[in-house]
């Protein structure tokens, strides 16, 4: 690493480190809203999908203020598309940032994907090749975004990729290290996307695991997928399954992790259900001794 | 790796039918559409037709999770008809760009005039069908203020809406002609049912 580039990384592990410990919570659902709030001790940070408020209305601004009176909130983006070769969607990132800013988050998370190309939006997450170029337009674009935010902490998640372009120069957790390295982003691991991925090309999440910079990761992301076409997809339709909590106390074990969601978007079961998945959450943070 | 080229490439593969079938019958035209060197064209055609098919699919089932969640009162009434009938929708129409564009696509959906709903044994179509209109009016009303919109239902749309909110059967009212007026003002939104 260059010095310049050095320095930062210890200013950016020094920042982790200080990040608040959230514990348990679940990826905000307004299906759930009376429950949310009855529940509220049980419930130790809520994450918010960005673009279900970036876009409010007066109602939706109130709905909003309302869940950062009574919860921490972390901004989880879709679409700032922090891959794209063309470069950050500037309109988009503005809203973005004024909810980052409004909710007076301690971080907000993004994905290693690109959701954009040109003026083609795809709808969801892309895989990036596993390239210098790759790493460097993630890079760049992650500073046009901090220009603007700030200097609120920011986790990047990996996905469960649908498919994977040839031409890597490195593997994913290679790639990850070294936009850690780069940039002194924090990484939200998502479990169950490192256990599809393995499952799909081959591999071994706990090897994955192994391969990663440890001090970065400060959240997990925990779901469940099913088998949809002959392949495992990250649904987060399912119950999260005995395999996928296995490897979350794995991760527990090895990172220092902060926060821990639950993410459940389809076929939502009561909220009892949900409930009992972030305590089994909160208790494995709590054994593994990541809430201290 | 020219990156730029090569993410154009995979998003119009990923949301154009007709660039799928250029790229799988004339790879070459493929190519240059996008500007793909040789082996930019080797690497996305080495992902798979199945792989990129699958990646298709788990685009629509998203949207259709977004109707779902912008149309839970439907969702919660009959969502195995509410998924299969957008499922149909969003085969064959794009998602759009922009702002509130999962929004759009439902209100898309929603006045579609051959929206069939394909129900199981027993369930009720029109009212269904009346029922997707009353939320999709909510949507629109959500999306403008000022806003003021009238409509008429056949059903005691109101009423039904309250019953599904509430777990109680929602499919045995009577037909009675309802009138629905939505108000957006000031940030707040009413509803008002003559009937």
């Amino acid at each position: 690493m260059a010095g310049a580039e050095a320095a930062a990384a210890v200013v950016a592990a020094a920042e982790r480190r200080a990040l608040p410990v959230l514990g348990a919570g679940y990826s905000y659902r307004r299906a759930y809203r009376p429950e949310t709030y009855a529940h509220r001790a049980r419930i130790g940070m809520l994450e918010i999908v960005a673009e279900h408020f970036m876009y409010g209305d007066a109602e939706t601004d109130r709905e909003l203020d309302l869940l950062a009176e009574h919860f921490t909130l972390v901004p989880h983006g879709l679409d700032l598309s922090l891959g794209s070769a063309d470069g950050i969607d500037e309109a988009y990132l503005e809203r973005f940032a004024a909810l980052v800013e409004r909710v007076r988050a301690p971080w907000w998370s993004e994905h290693v994907a690109f959701t954009r190309a040109g003026d083609v939006r795809i709808g969801h997450l892309a895989p990036l090749p596993f390239t210098d170029e790759a790493l460097d337009a993630v890079a760049r674009n992650l500073e046009t975004v901090r220009r603007r935010i700030g200097d609120v902490p920011c986790a990047l998640e990996n996905i469960a990729a649908p498919f994977v372009l040839p031409g890597a120069t490195m593997s994913e957790a290679e790639f990850l290290t070294r936009l850690v390295e780069r940039t002194g982003c924090g990484l939200l691991l998502d479990v169950e996307n490192a256990l599809a991925n393995a499952v799909n090309f081959g591999g071994d999440a706990e090897a994955f695991f192994d391969a990663l910079p440890a001090a970065a990761v400060v959240q997990l992301h925990v779901a469940g997928g099913e088998w949809i076409g002959g392949s495992y997809v990250d649904s987060h339709a399912r119950a999260v399954s005995d395999g996928v909590w296995k490897l979350v106390e794995s991760a527990c074990r090895r990172f220092p992790v902060k926060a821990i969601v639950v993410e459940r978007d389809e076929r939502l079961p009561p909220f009892t259900d949900l409930l009992a998945e972030i305590e089994r959450a909160r208790a494995i943070g709590e054994a593994t001794d990541r809430w201290r | 790796m020219a990156l730029a080229e090569v993410q154009r490439a995979l998003a119009t593969l990923a949301t154009n039918e007709v660039t799928r079938d250029r790229l799988r019958d004339e790879p070459e035209a493929f190519a240059r559409d996008f500007a793909l060197a040789p082996e930019e064209l080797a690497q996305v055609r080495a992902i798979g037709e199945s792989r990129v098919l699958a990646y298709v699919d788990s685009l629509q089932r998203k949207r259709v999770a977004e109707a779902v969640r912008l149309l839970p009162l439907c969702a919660r009434a009959d969502g195995p008809a509410l998924r299969r009938a957008f499922a149909r929708h969003a085969r064959r129409v794009p998602l759009g760009a922009g702002k509130a564009r999962y929004v759009r696509d439902v209100l898309t959906f929603a006045r579609h005039a051959d929206v069939t709903l394909s129900l199981s044994k027993g369930s009720a179509t029109p009212a269904l069908r009346e029922l997707l209109d009353y939320e999709a009016g909510w949507l629109r009303a959500n999306s403008a203020t000022p806003f003021v919109r009238l409509r008429a239902f056949a059903f005691p749309v109101h009423r039904m809406a309250r019953a599904v909110a509430r777990g109680e059967p929602w499919n045995g009212f009577e037909r009675r002609r309802t009138v629905v007026i939505w108000l957006a003002a000031g940030g707040r939104r009413f509803s008002l049912a003559l009937g």
